[in-house]
């Protein structure tokens, strides 16, 4: 915990000294001690400076007067834990000059956004006056002015005159204590007054608020506001902006990481290794190892795995850029930002060492603001990089998961095999997905009688969102069962569910199909899915399609959806083809166009010319030739080649499907 | 860049690109919203220049349709010309839910 006293009493030496007081009670209220190793002593003025050491023993950094008020915030960095003391004369010139020295000292130490420290300028201005109107002044309730008042200029005109007729006296001070406490800046201004409620000496409850001229507003900008020492200290807080406020969490803040961070110095100059190793400390950093050549350094890094290091690039046997190489060339170090002393001007080595891996530069003669704010940001730099880098790894790890969880819901090879024994019904498939998870569907079942149900469904969109809806479909047409053999009822069923189930933006383009092995017969309903293309045994006779058109599910309910039960009669060897409308949409670099139904028609007839007996792999050969990748959409293929030989015909007729027998057992 | 344009105090009309899909979700969405929030009267939505649209622009068509249903606002999809989008539209019957100009 530091401690800076900012001192702007320039002519009452005994107060300055009387403040001190106040302002060091409070601290040690606080269970706060000052001492001359954590304390520092600004003074406009610096008469008053032996009194002030032999009183408190307080170190005194700066060594001549300073004349102007602003000047005080060029003076050297304060760390990030400190309290800074703002002492000074009840003279309402001077709040505003206070407020603007310390609201542009928060923004200058980044503690303040630029809105921030302009509203804290607002309140703790109004704080000053609040304190001098109620407290220094020591006004009676009849002479408390309010800017509502007609006569309000008159008014503040003869307080001043008061207020300043008092000053002459010099009595009562106002002490400004302004310190980061849990992320937050927390000021205190503690005036010497009667206090806010001057009968009662009680402080002010929530509905007396308006007792002081101001403090609405005050209470309406600062994120916190509380009455203290009978009404004698009115305390602020504002967030600090460096952390919550920028969406940062605790780990990341900057008193966190430089408490916690291992910073490793090397140079093989003793007095480099001190300076830097001085400033990083002032500046709150706690674990510092310094070494003095590359060799040691790499030791290091095998204890003690830093977060940082700060390489020089001259040393006497291994020089900088070969230790970095040696970091970088390790799996396990490979990650720890490396940093380079140079000179200003020192643009070769600089460029050498961002080549092998180091990521910025500290210039030499060393800096201690510009040392800190690099390493303080390349270290928050790597932890965000290792955040970013775990959860990618953990996102992949999950999408490969639910991946292989999307395609156990898919038919498995054991039941496209089981109904190829069965039925002698060869169905091969195809599923591919343009991110990991996928809005394609499709499966098949048995539906008894001789019947092979079939349904391919493509949901809006692709991806985590429209692979869950996948999932919610696979459910419904498990639960569904009974209806199988009911294609009108079964995709009403859907439908209904779906609406219900799914977002207004989300529906699915859809087709169910169902094979009558034992007729041929194949009855389907299509909702916006792309046609069925049937590949006839004779491939002269050329493909067609089956059109598919009709409202996709999940848009409107039921009972306002007019499906279309549609029937046709395959012939022994005929193949049915279903896919999902990327096969129809890809851009193809053969000619920069969509294939369209058309085009797809002729490149299958156009295939089969060629070779009679080719099969889905052809025409998934004949579409990854030309598409452009990655693709844009998933792609679902059901190949589906109907026999329609004694295999297939005969067997049927003597299988029941386990529902039907389950029923003719039960009754 | 899809573009929103104000052809009067109650009419409005999202002028699309190219290709209609995925990529025009948020700024679809944001528009319909402020187009919704303006207490337009009629919206319309221009095809001219699209050439391709993908199923998830078929879901913002939905969305559309049903915040402008919400808030009795006339919704039209002008300008739709021959190819893939005027197929897609027929392919998933939206004649039946839209009132579609051809041009």
């Amino acid at each position: 915990m530091k401690i800076t006293h900012f001192n702007y009493d320039p002519t009452c030496q005994d107060s300055t000294i009387k403040s001190l007081d106040v302002c060091l009670k409070e601290l040690c209220d606080k269970n706060i001690k000052t001492t001359p190793e954590n304390s520092v002593y600004y003074s406009d003025t610096f008469d008053s400076i032996d009194k002030i050491t032999s009183k408190y023993g307080i170190y005194i950094w700066a060594n001549s007067p300073h004349k102007s008020v602003d000047k005080l915030i060029e003076l050297p960095d304060i760390p990030s834990e400190h309290i800074i003391t703002v002492i000074g004369e009840s003279k309402l010139l001077y709040t505003s000059k206070f407020s603007m020295m310390l609201s542009k000292f928060l923004f200058n130490e980044a503690y303040l956004t630029k809105k921030q420290s302009q509203q804290y300028f607002t309140v703790l201005q109004e704080s000053l006056i609040n304190a001098i109107e109620h407290g220094n002044l020591g006004l009676s309730d009849k002479k408390k002015f309010s800017i509502k008042q007609d006569k309000w200029f008159d008014e503040f005109r003869n307080i001043s005159e008061e207020f300043l007729h008092n000053q002459a006296a010099g009595e009562k001070l106002v002490v400004v204590q302004c310190r980061l406490e849990h992320e937050n800046v927390i000021t205190s201004v503690i005036d010497e007054g009667d206090g806010f409620d001057i009968d009662n000496k009680k402080i002010p409850e929530e509905e007396s608020l308006s007792h002081g001229r101001g403090l609405d507003l005050i209470k309406g900008i600062a994120d916190k506001l509380n009455f203290k020492n009978g009404g004698n200290c009115l305390e602020f807080n504002f967030k600090a902006c460096f952390l919550e406020n920028r969406g940062y969490d605790t780990e990341l803040s900057i008193s966190n990481l430089r408490s916690k961070s291992k910073v490793l110095i090397v140079d093989d100059q003793l007095s480099n290794l001190k300076v830097a190793e001085l400033h990083l400390k002032s500046a709150g950093y706690k674990n510092i190892i310094l070494a003095t050549s590359g060799e040691e350094a790499l030791e290091i890094c095998k204890n003690l795995m830093p977060d940082i290091i700060i390489l020089d690039v001259i040393m006497p046997k291994m020089d900088g850029f070969t230790t970095c190489r040696k970091i970088k060339q390790s799996r396990q170090y490979s990650n720890i930002p490396i940093l380079f002393f140079t000179g200003l001007d020192d643009s070769k080595n600089r460029i050498k060492g961002y080549r092998l891996g180091a990521v910025d530069y500290v210039t030499k003669p060393i800096q201690r603001t510009e040392l800190v704010a690099r390493a303080d940001s390349h270290i928050q730099n790597s932890i965000l990089f290792q955040r970013l880098n775990e959860n990618y790894n953990r996102i992949q790890k999950d999408l490969k998961r639910a991946k292989a969880s999307q395609l156990d819901l898919l038919p498995s090879k054991d039941v496209l095999d089981s109904i190829q024994m069965r039925y002698g019904v060869e169905i091969t498939s195809s599923f591919d997905t343009c991110t990991e998870l996928a809005g394609d569907y499709w499966t098949t079942f048995d539906i008894g009688s001789g019947k092979l149900g079939f349904i391919l469904a493509d949901f809006t969109g692709h991806g985590i969102a429209a692979s869950l809806n996948t999932v919610r479909l696979h459910s419904l047409i498990l639960d569904a069962v009974k209806l199988y053999s009911n294609p009108i009822n079964f995709v009403m069923h859907i439908n209904e569910r779906l609406k219900d189930l799914i977002p207004i933006e989300d529906f699915a383009t859809f087709v169910y199909a169902i094979l009558d092995i034992t007729t041929g017969e194949l009855s389907y309903i299509g909702c916006g899915n792309p046609p069925i293309a049937i590949i006839p045994k004779n491939k002269a006779d050329g493909c067609r399609y089956l059109k598919c058109e009709g409202l996709p599910l999940g848009l409107i309910n039921s009972s306002e959806l007019t499906l279309n039960l549609k029937k046709t009669t395959l012939e022994d060897g005929d193949s049915i083809f279903l896919f999902s409308d990327a096969l129809l949409e890809t851009i193809h670099t053969d000619t920069g166009k969509m294939w369209c139904e058309a085009d797809l028609l002729t490149k299958m007839n156009h295939m089969y010319k060629q070779n009679s007996n080719s099969n889905l792999r052809d025409i998934l050969n004949m579409y990854n030739y030309t598409s452009q990748k990655p693709l844009k959409d998933d792609l679902t293929l059901v190949y589906i080649n109907y026999k329609g030989d004694n295999l297939s015909k005969g067997l049927p007729r003597n299988y029941n499907h386990p529902d039907a027998i389950l029923q003719e057992l039960t009754g | 860049m899809i573009e929103l344009k104000k052809q009067n105090d109650s009419h409005y009309e999202i002028l699309l690109e190219k290709s209609f899909d995925f990529e025009n979700h948020g700024d679809f969405r944001f528009y319909v919203k402020k187009i919704i929030e303006a207490n337009a009267q009629y919206l319309s939505i221009n095809f001219k220049e699209v050439e391709y649209i993908d199923s998830s622009a078929l879901g913002m068509l939905m969305l559309a349709k049903h915040e402008t249903d919400q808030h009795n606002c006339k919704l039209e999809l002008s300008n739709v010309k021959d190819g893939h989008a005027k197929d897609v539209l027929h392919l998933v019957k939206f004649n039946q839910l839209f009132t579609i100009c051809e041009s």
